[in-house]
């Protein structure tokens, strides 16, 4: 009796251990091959990303003749400096002017000429145009172009940054999954690197110590960028939207606008006429001008719009005059869009006013771009970026260590087929979640299923080559 | 328990792509309405009376904060701020001479509560010159960025 309940207990407890590593082994190969494939993205990623965070510093740097002046008493008024970028730029128009909280900086004033945007550079306290640059040819937009767009651009490459960032996702809890301590009270190897071993364990605790260190930044990362993609930003937003947590109308400054009131309607039908004495409006031209951008200020001003922040000039007749603030703390973030003609405010949208997804969303933005807090939020994003790249570097070196010569080195099929299907299943579950991911599983599937069976001497070498190396 | 885990990412997957209108609503100022009348024919050296009509909310605006009118001539140059006295409800004026010809601007600063309006027109007084004139004729030009695609 007591014998075979112990045999009993043995085959279950041999089945489960045989179960425990065809999972294993199933969980590899989908981080092997998500690896093989996207870690170069990543790197990318991670490099790009880790310059860009600094891009205040570096500019400061780069275009500190542009960016500073000694600062003065008194401020010209904004008029008598876009006047002075006129005469400079004769054949341009402006089109938004910028301010920013350092006494010492430069006013920025957004140009556009024969069809070309650009920003011109003024001292605030003489006049003087100081230089200008040509909209995208800063040295930091090369980085912004690498992060978002691969320097390509395009959807395309956008859609490609947004398939790696997703299946950076799938890696990291594939990855969690391989890394879970087996027995309780393994430090060594878990949170803890094996310093004093050699060759693949060392370059394996390489990997999977800092991994699992940086898992919670880089799953941080990855949400808060994906607003920014075509795919999931556009669910993202769907959710807000659907839950009504999302941006209210006239939210940012570059969606949609409020109209200003055309003052050329017949007035008589609009206003009460109280009074005999009003004249009655003459011409159809009713000479009403739009207000100077002094008044727009003005208007900043009195609303406790926070510096940095940007007016852009009325578009057309119906335009209105925005005020935005930009990169700026996140709670001070406000949009007002002013009448052009009268300067009264159509909208008026503060960081209270959003609903709660969008409030997450902006103060994730700024998490992601290293302004939530300051410096220190900058350092913690940059340890992430160089420890995501010291991950990829340690795993290439400890794929190398394995692999044998000549051969992809991938981690064998599991024996159980049911294992290997259940986890396919979770994966496409998690591409449902992520369609990119979801989409590109069924195309690799596909292949795998009906393309590369057919090119033998690569089968061979892609899924038959590793599996006797373990 | 994996399937667990796919029934409730696939409903997860739903609720996301769920779709139903609706965003927080728009806190949008109160309108105030300022309309700057102008006498039909200024001449220099007389004394010529400008009206404010302000109404809040359709409302006739009876006792605006304070209403300023502001005056200038061309595009740059000094400009004179007169305080507007109400006559009747909504309707605020203010007297104005002027001793050269030109092209001039009136500009009406009303507030109520946190919420302001300055409307700026434009007037001649007399004949203008013809540079003037081109002045003017540039004006919507100069803000209207739209046209030079």
């Amino acid at each position: 009796m007591e014998a075979l309940k112990m045999s009993e207990r043995e085959v279950s407890e041999k089945k489960r251990k045989k179960r425990s590593i065809s999972l294993y082994q199933a969980v590899w190969r989908w981080h092997f091959y998500a690896g093989l494939i996207f870690s170069p993205f990543l790197l990318i990623l991670a490099f790009s990303g880790g310059v860009y965070l600094f891009k205040p510093q570096i500019e400061n740097v780069l275009y500190q003749d542009l960016y500073f002046v000694e600062e003065g008493a008194t401020a010209l008024a904004v008029t008598a400096q876009t006047a002075g970028v006129l005469e400079s730029y004769p054949d341009a128009s402006v089109t938004s002017v910028s301010f920013y909280d350092d006494p010492a900086r430069t006013t920025e004033v957004g140009i556009l000429q024969n069809g070309e945007a650009a920003s011109v550079y003024v001292n605030p306290y003489n006049g003087a145009v100081l230089g200008e640059i040509q909209s995208g040819e800063r040295f930091t937009d090369i980085f912004v172009s690498i992060h978002s767009e691969l320097l390509i651009g395009g959807t395309a490459a956008n859609l490609l940054v947004e398939l790696a960032a997703c299946w950076a996702v799938i890696l990291l809890i594939t990855g969690l999954y391989m890394w879970w301590p087996r027995k309780r009270s393994a430090i060594w190897g878990t949170v803890l690197p094996r310093l004093r071993s050699k060759g693949r364990t060392f370059w394996r605790d390489m990997h999977a110590v800092p991994a699992f260190w940086l898992s919670l930044g880089i799953l941080i990362l990855i949400l808060t960028g994906l607003p920014w993609s075509g795919v999931m930003g556009e669910q993202i937003n769907r959710l807000a939207t659907s839950t009504n947590t999302g941006y209210p109308a006239f939210a940012q400054s570059f969606g949609e606008k409020p109209e200003s009131q055309i003052l050329a309607k017949d007035i008589a039908s609009d206003v009460p006429w109280a009074s005999e004495n009003l004249p009655v409006p003459s011409s159809v031209d009713n000479g009403y001008v739009p207000i100077s951008v002094d008044d727009a200020v003005g208007v900043a001003s009195q609303q406790n719009i926070a510096k940095p922040y940007t007016i852009s000039m009325p578009q057309g007749e119906a335009g209105v005059y925005t005020l935005a603030t930009s990169h700026s703390n996140p709670s001070d973030s406000a949009t007002l869009h002013l009448d052009q003609y009268t300067g009264s405010i159509l909208s008026d949208v503060r960081f209270q006013d959003y609903g709660i997804m969008a409030q997450g969303i902006t103060l994730g933005i700024a998490l992601h771009e290293g302004r939530l807090f300051g410096l220190a939020n900058q350092i913690l994003g940059l340890i992430v970026c160089i420890g995501l790249i010291f991950v990829i570097l340690s795993s290439y070196v400890m794929w190398k260590k394995r692999k044998p010569k000549g051969r992809y080195g991938a981690p064998a099929k599991p024996k159980d087929k049911k294992i290997t299907r259940v986890v396919f299943f979770i994966m496409l579950a998690l591409g449902v979640l992520m369609p990119l991911v979801g989409i590109s599983i069924i195309v690799m599937y596909l292949l795998d299923r009906f393309v590369i069976p057919r090119i033998r001497p690569l089968r061979k070498q892609l899924f038959e080559g590793g599996g006797a190396n373990e | 328990m994996s399937k667990r885990i796919a029934a409730l990412t696939l409903a997860g997957a739903v609720f996301l792509s769920g779709c139903a209108a609706g965003n927080p609503e728009v806190r949008l100022a109160e309108p105030l309405e300022t309309y700057i009348y102008l006498p039909e024919n200024i001449s220099a050296n007389t004394p010529e009376t400008f009206t404010v009509h302000v109404t809040e909310n359709g409302e006739l605006l009876e006792s605006a904060d304070d209403i300023m009118i502001e005056v200038w001539q061309g595009t740059a140059g000094e400009s004179e701020w007169f305080e507007a006295q109400s006559s009747e409800a909504g309707v605020y004026t203010a007297e104005a001479e002027f001793t050269e010809e030109g092209l001039y601007y009136i500009q009406a600063h009303v507030s109520s509560g946190d919420v302001s309006s300055m409307p700026v027109k434009s007037f001649t007084v007399g004949e203008l010159t013809e540079e003037e004139e081109a002045a003017l004729e540039e004006e919507p030009e100069e803000h209207d960025d739209g046209h030079h695609h």
